[in-house]
């Protein structure tokens, strides 16, 4: 009985919390409860179609084209049989397993990487540093082939989901050692440095990423004698890389201006020449500033590696809209596009929520740096 | 030996002549005095033929550099269903891709070796003017300014067609006249705007053309009410209204305007792999007239009919006088098949396209496609 009592008081209690809750979070105030209404509304009359289109009438193999019409809903079907084309695109199909695992492997070493603990202590970073090279060097065997009995597999077939993480990846890692010298240049006293930078940064960044890409797969071939033939991929991997240099560098000069300049007066005074003084003190420092608008531009290098697809490069895009073109599956659009951009989706909110724990954990050293 | 004689004297009289000049038009390139010294040259060389030096095989930059590299580059639309397009497996299937697999197997032996660039439309000639591909095969209408101007040679046409206007329903339009004022979806740089211009001034009337990039995105955006009017070639239109959501709500007008005439394009410097890509054309038609494709090509070499023989490359050295091999037909054959394989695999009655020949069909059965003779 008394128990009984207290459970329900407790009960009684629980509710009035959930209600307060409610009502603090969302009927405070006329707007809100505005917000509120219009937002639940938005949910019931979206929701149940949503999944009826998922779930309820959904198809999947072995349903025909005309099967995934009469059902009405999602065409799963379309995407079981296209999936391999979606992230492989014209790798050769009895090797595609080659391209899968390279990608694995490369997925699951940025995400150890990714884990600050692995870094600290030279024998662990050294451990690190090996594990890079096995598995850069085990993706380099993996995907061209032409060793160990595997078929060689040319540049041009890449395509999908290895060829955008492999160009976003290289890209940005060759723009961001780029963007280092062209953002150290930019601030340097030695004035044809200066102006050079300058020229460079200030003209990429006048001219559109497509115009470049066109410049560098187009326009290139034009220019040089027909005997000099330079990889498609390594043009448009050049183009990329000089296109985010340029914002990088901009990006990574807004953290070296908020490096006070006592500091590096201070490295110089205890005898750090340049390059140590930029390595050991000012970059570190700018680099920390800089977190943010950097991964912004990471992003945005992610995404607009599509881009490549107008200059004749199959990336996950790319392999999304010839899955759609099938004759067999014509007219359906959604399932592909909405496959690729749960991969999008999942790469890039990976990488800002890293970004995030990374930017909480160096604010965190920084206040204990300052206190101490 | 008197008979030999007599029958090389006669060839090098008729046939030898124009062909030997066309050898010498790769070498020179001066186009006055072309014919004298065609015609000089034809002489010299059917002399040198009475001697017993027939064959010298014809010097050719083009066919040298795709025998060096291995492999033939082909330009095609990256989504065009029925003409190019990636299967489930990633590989490239369609009505111009085998016309590339087909010259490929003439001139490698292996139809394997194409290298197929995707490209629109309006990359395709600056990418076949820079060498980065060796044929466009892109259903390009064949227009004179290109064949002159722009310095482009056109292969068949392999794709006979006109211009057709699907609308939406709601439009009430039945006849061509209706149109007037009526936004109209066109592909930028295709010869479709101007067809459509040149139909519409002498009549005075007007549209709204509606610039998109591709033929996937110009049917989206029709479908999606953004121009009323689009334009195909009416086997397209049909196509492409059968996959539609609401295939009732849009008519496909009686009336068609403009001739439209594609085929493969090569650039027309070199007219020796000129005259090996029209060939090349000419033998997947010649295979369907003589009833040879991929299953009976083996058996037909037993054939007894000069036509055949001569065909297949067992007699006449047809092949090596192009620059190839004298059996070429039989190992385009036996990539592709013969023309009609083409046509009902990647448009026709076995496709999910379902076009039937109309126009296409061979000149026997009262359409447009022939084939010159192979002597």
């Amino acid at each position: 009985m008394k128990a009984d009592l207290v459970r329900s008081a407790s009960a009684g209690a629980t509710a009035a919390r959930v209600l307060r809750w409610w009502h603090r979070n969302f009927f405070d105030g006329w707007i809100n409860m505005l917000l509120a209404v219009g937002g639940i509304w938005l949910l019931a009359t979206t929701l149940p179609g949503l999944w009826r289109w998922l779930v309820t009438e959904s198809s999947v193999a072995p349903a025909s084209y005309g099967d995934c019409l009469s059902a009405g809903g999602a065409c799963w079907s379309f995407l079981q049989a296209k999936w391999r084309l979606i992230l492989f695109g014209t790798y050769p199909f009895e090797e595609q397993w080659r391209a899968g695992l390279s990608t694995i492997i490369f997925l699951m070493a940025v995400v150890l990487s990714c884990i600050p603990g692995l870094w600290l202590g030279s024998t662990r970073r050294w451990f690190m540093c090996a594990l890079w090279i096995a598995v850069l060097g085990t993706v380099m065997v993996l995907m061209p082939g032409g060793m160990f009995g595997l078929p060689r597999v040319e540049h041009r077939l890449w395509a999908g989901l290895p060829l955008t993480l492999g160009f976003a990846a290289i890209g940005c890692c060759c723009a961001f050692g780029l963007a280092i010298l062209l953002a150290l240049g930019r601030r340097s006293d030695m004035r044809l440095m200066h102006w050079l930078c300058v020229g460079y940064i200030e003209f990429i960044r006048g001219v559109p990423l497509i115009s470049l890409l066109l410049l560098a797969t187009i326009l290139f071939p034009l220019l040089v004698p027909p005997e000099v033939d330079v990889d498609q991929l390594l043009r448009a991997q050049i183009a990329f890389v000089m296109f985010f240099a340029a914002y990088l560098a901009e990006a990574i000069r807004g953290g070296l201006q908020a490096v006070p300049p006592g500091q590096s007066a201070a490295a110089q005074a205890i005898g750090f020449g340049y390059w140590r003084t930029q390595i050991h003190i000012v970059l570190p420092q700018a680099l920390r500033v800089a977190l943010p608008s950097l991964v912004n531009t990471f992003i945005a290098a992610l995404k607009d590696t599509s881009l490549v697809s107008v200059v004749a490069m199959m990336d996950l895009l790319g392999t999304a809209n010839a899955a759609k073109a099938d004759p067999n599956w014509w007219g359906l659009y959604i399932e592909p596009y909405l496959f690729v951009a749960l991969i999008y989706f999942a790469l890039c909110a990976g990488m800002s929520w890293y970004a995030r724990g990374l930017e909480r954990r160096l604010a965190g050293e920084k206040k204990g740096t300052q206190r101490a | 030996m008197i008979l030999n004689n007599e029958l090389v004297d006669a060839s090098s009289t008729d046939d030898a002549k124009p062909k030997e000049s066309k050898v010498i038009d790769a070498q020179v390139t001066q186009p006055l005095n072309r014919y004298l010294r065609g015609l000089t040259w034809g002489f010299a060389l059917a002399a040198a033929a009475l001697l017993g030096h027939a064959h010298a095989q014809p010097k050719s930059v083009a066919l040298d550099t795709i025998k060096q590299r291995g492999n033939l580059k082909c330009g095609v639309y990256e989504n065009s269903p029925g003409l190019a397009a990636l299967n489930d497996k990633g590989e490239w299937v369609g009505f111009d891709v085998d016309y590339c697999r087909a010259l490929t197997a003439a001139i490698l032996g292996d139809a394997k070796k194409t290298q197929f660039v995707k490209l629109t439309f309006a990359q395709s000639m600056p990418a076949l003017r820079s060498g980065e591909i060796d044929v466009a095969a892109m259903a390009i209408t064949y227009t004179s300014l290109r064949d002159t101007e722009l310095g482009f040679d056109f292969v068949g046409p392999t794709l006979y067609s006109g211009h057709g206007f699907m609308v939406h329903k709601r439009t009430g339009a039945i006849n061509l006249s209706d149109l007037n004022g009526a936004s109209i979806c066109v592909i930028a740089g295709a010869a479709t705007e101007s067809l459509i211009a040149d139909y519409f001034r002498p009549r005075n009337m007007t549209f709204k053309p509606v610039a998109v990039e591709g033929s996937t995105q110009m049917m989206s955006m029709y479908e999606d009410g953004r121009c009323d009017v689009v334009t195909l070639e009416p086997p397209f239109l049909a196509m492409r209204r059968a996959r539609m959501k609401a295939p009732d709500d849009h008519i496909i007008l009686n009336e068609t305007f403009a001739k439209s005439h594609m085929g493969p394009v090569i650039r027309e410097d070199d007219r020796v792999f000129s005259n090996v890509a029209r060939w090349v054309h000419y033998a997947l038609v010649t295979a369907e007239e003589l009833g040879i494709d991929a299953s009976n090509v083996d058996t037909m070499k037993e054939s007894k009919n000069p036509d055949v023989r001569r065909f297949l490359g067992l007699e006449g050295g047809i092949g090596s006088k192009m620059g190839l091999t004298d059996d070429f037909t039989v190992n385009v054959i036996k990539a592709v098949g013969n023309y009609g394989d083409i046509w009902d695999r990647n448009i026709g009655l076995k496709s999910p396209g379902m076009l039937p020949r109309g126009m296409n069909a061979l000149a026997r059965d009262g359409g447009l496609q022939w084939a010159p003779n192979w002597r």
